[in-house]
């Protein structure tokens, strides 16, 4: 059984615990009605999505400690309500540093005292609020041999892949569109992740964004340079805050012949992503390693800093090469 | 002064500019000889005449309408073939001035300009108090379509512009089925091509499914336009590459070669798209454009409010405006 130590006691942190099967239905029902609705279906007490098998969150900690307390009386097993950063990383083997809303800067102080002891840990996203400090982090979990894996889990979905798998039905790519959930920070990171792992990924790097609307990313135009010279793909992103049904992203692929567009990548498909963070945590352990590069590590951080500096100002901002 | 025509009541219209907008419209304003139509403009007969039927017109011509008058200052060779679809009667024009002599209604066709001419080839026939059908964009300049909205009530006459996108009934229909999703809080319009009748088609498109009313514009992108955003009360326009380069089609079975735009709205109640609008649904219309320049030509009434006319000029002025400024310019401030 791998121990898990969870840090950030929100109702993501539940959502994760959730897909470790770590929760109490009625418990989990009580804190966060709309997920557990979306894993239960009409007639269920138990939640009916897949879950991580072999983990057990042990410690969880919160810089409010009523916030933990009141998410451990959830588990099915209470885990030890961690005093200190610094105690949720004791006997532990992995570290799940949860988000629900934030912007990535509390993330590198939360993650280092595990990255320190070497302790495999996943950091929710985004990574952090700059590459600067995002590379920081990179470095730290180097240095210590902690494996070190940040993503969301709209990057791990499958029905995103088999997505993708249909471009060669477009010939070529020629611009790409998400739809995102909304304004908040993890919400921004949500759809830039999707919008890089269609759009980008196996064709070419960001290499400058622009970004307009009432706040920094509430809309955004990515450009990523294709591989050997070719034409720019563009990719806009839009992040307005609105409300979606069941906090659905879609995302849409254009070129030659007509579009294709993706069904709506709701809360009843999200978890299918997320049950993937929990299983990659369980082979870092198990290997050592982290399953992704450091380049597509930061390479969300570098696009939304990059947008921010880009926000409403004259022209595009270069994207650092993360690659 | 130009009066409808008494020996056989048609309304009599001038045709300036041959270029495949013309060759476009002209089936619908007078049926014209099939086989010699197809040689004036494959492309056009190849949409507007039944593939297994090429004699037999998909869309029948708008009654009480002949072609009177051609001209093209640039190629008279184009103004000479449009006429010999109708077998040599239209007369072929030798200046400006000459094709609003004597006629009910001068069209300016416009198949994917930038209308910088328009208030100049518009101006000799207003001031005669000749109707005009002025293809999109109706000007370059807000200020050009001021004017020439101006002149036309000087002379006691109108003008009309219309985008194909506007009238179409497929977008019509598809309006409706946002009530599905609604409140729509984005709407999502990929542009087709680079030039500025390309972007009217666009904003066309999005005066038709979220109505007049927009409220600001913002542009950005490293090319000029990449990408629009129209503000709405509740709800936002993007359009895609609105200027963009003219995305690679090329033609085969799958991957056919029309021009054509497919809208999708999201909203809280989820997403919908449009069928692919294109040249083969582009003269459904076509026929309610011409019909509507048949009542200007008999009415010397706009049958479209100039504001709304106006609106897709005013965004595309505060689009300039805006372009990587960083702000947004509301449309009650462009003049």
């Amino acid at each position: 059984m791998i121990r898990v130590g969870m840090i950030g006691c929100n109702r993501r942190a539940l959502w994760y615990a959730a897909l470790m099967n770590e929760l109490v239905p009625e418990e989990y029902a009580a804190l966060a009605p709309a997920s557990y609705h979306h894993m239960t279906y009409y007639q269920h007490v138990e939640l009916q999505v897949a879950y991580a098998r072999g983990m057990r969150v042990t410690k969880i900690y919160d810089p409010d400690a009523r916030a933990a307390e009141r998410i451990a009386a959830a588990f099915r097993k209470r885990p030890t309500v961690a005093a200190s950063i610094h105690e949720v990383n004791e006997d532990v083997d992995a570290v799940l540093v949860a988000n629900e809303d934030g912007d990535g800067s509390a993330h590198p102080a939360l993650a280092a005292p595990g990255l320190r002891g070497g302790v495999p840990t996943f950091v929710d996203r985004p990574l952090a609020a700059t590459v600067k400090e995002a590379r920081a982090m990179l470095r730290l979990a180097q240095r210590n041999k902690a494996p070190l894996l940040s993503c969301s889990h709209t990057r791990m979905l499958p029905h995103a892949a088999r997505f993708r798998a249909r471009f060669e039905e477009l010939g070529h790519v020629e611009r790409g569109f998400v739809c995102g959930h909304g304004a908040q920070p993890a919400q921004i990171a949500d759809a830039v992740e999707l919008a890089l792992s269609l759009f980008a990924e196996g064709f070419g790097r960001p290499v400058s964004v622009c970004s307009m609307g009432a706040q920094p990313c509430e809309v955004m135009l990515l450009e990523c340079a294709a591989a050997r010279g070719g034409a720019k793909r563009q990719v806009l992103i839009d992040n307005t805050p609105h409300e979606t049904p069941r906090n659905a992203i879609w995302a849409k692929a254009m070129g030659a012949g007509p579009p294709l567009d993706s069904p709506a990548f709701d809360a009843f498909l999200q978890p299918e992503g997320g049950v993937a963070v929990p299983k990659a945590l369980r082979e870092m352990v198990r290997t050592g390693r982290s399953p992704m590069s450091p380049a597509r590590l930061i390479e969300p951080t570098a696009v939304i800093e990059a947008a921010r500096h880009a926000h409403n100002a004259p022209r595009a901002v270069p994207v650092p090469n993360a690659r | 002064m130009a009066i409808v025509s008494r020996s056989d009541s048609a309304i009599r219209v001038g045709i300036i500019r041959c270029d495949t907008h013309a060759h476009w419209y002209a089936p619908l304003i007078e049926k014209p000889d099939p086989q010699r139509y197809r040689k004036a403009h494959r492309g056009c007969h190849y949409y507007f005449y039944e593939p297994s039927a090429p004699h037999r017109p998909r869309f029948p011509a708008v009654r009480g309408m002949r072609i009177a008058k051609v001209f093209d200052e640039e190629d008279r060779t184009r103004a000479e073939g449009l006429s010999e679809a109708y077998c040599g009667r239209p007369k072929v024009c030798h200046t400006l001035d000459e094709v609003s002599d004597g006629v009910d209604l001068v069209y300016i066709a416009d198949c994917n300009g930038e209308g910088e001419d328009h208030l100049r080839l518009a101006r000799p026939g207003l001031v005669k108090g000749v109707p005009h059908f002025i293809d999109k964009p109706f000007a370059y300049r807000l200020k050009d379509a001021r004017r020439m909205i101006a002149i036309a009530e000087e002379h006691g006459t109108a003008v009309m512009c219309a985008s194909l996108l506007r009238y179409v009934p497929h977008l019509a229909r598809f309006r409706t089925s946002l009530a599905n999703i609604a409140p729509v809080h984005s709407l999502f319009i990929p542009n087709y091509g680079p030039s500025l009748a390309c972007l009217f088609h666009c904003l066309s498109i999005a005066q038709h499914l979220l109505g007049e009313g927009c409220k600001s514009v913002e542009s950005m992108g490293t090319e000029y336009c990449d990408l629009l955003r129209l503000r709405y009360r509740r709800s936002h326009a993007l359009v895609f590459g609105a200027r963009g380069t003219e995305p690679k089609r090329p033609a085969a079975a799958a991957q056919y070669g029309h021009s054509g735009y497919c809208v999708s709205a999201y909203g809280a109640g989820g997403d919908v798209h449009t069928p692919r609008i294109d040249d083969y649904l582009y003269p459904h219309a076509g026929v309610r454009i011409v019909k509507m320049a048949r009542q200007l030509a008999l009415t010397k009434k706009p049958p479209i409010p100039y504001e709304t006319m106006l609106e897709p000029v005013k965004m595309i002025e505060a689009a300039r405006l805006a372009h990587n400024t960083g702000r947004r310019v509301d449309l009650e401030d462009v003049r």
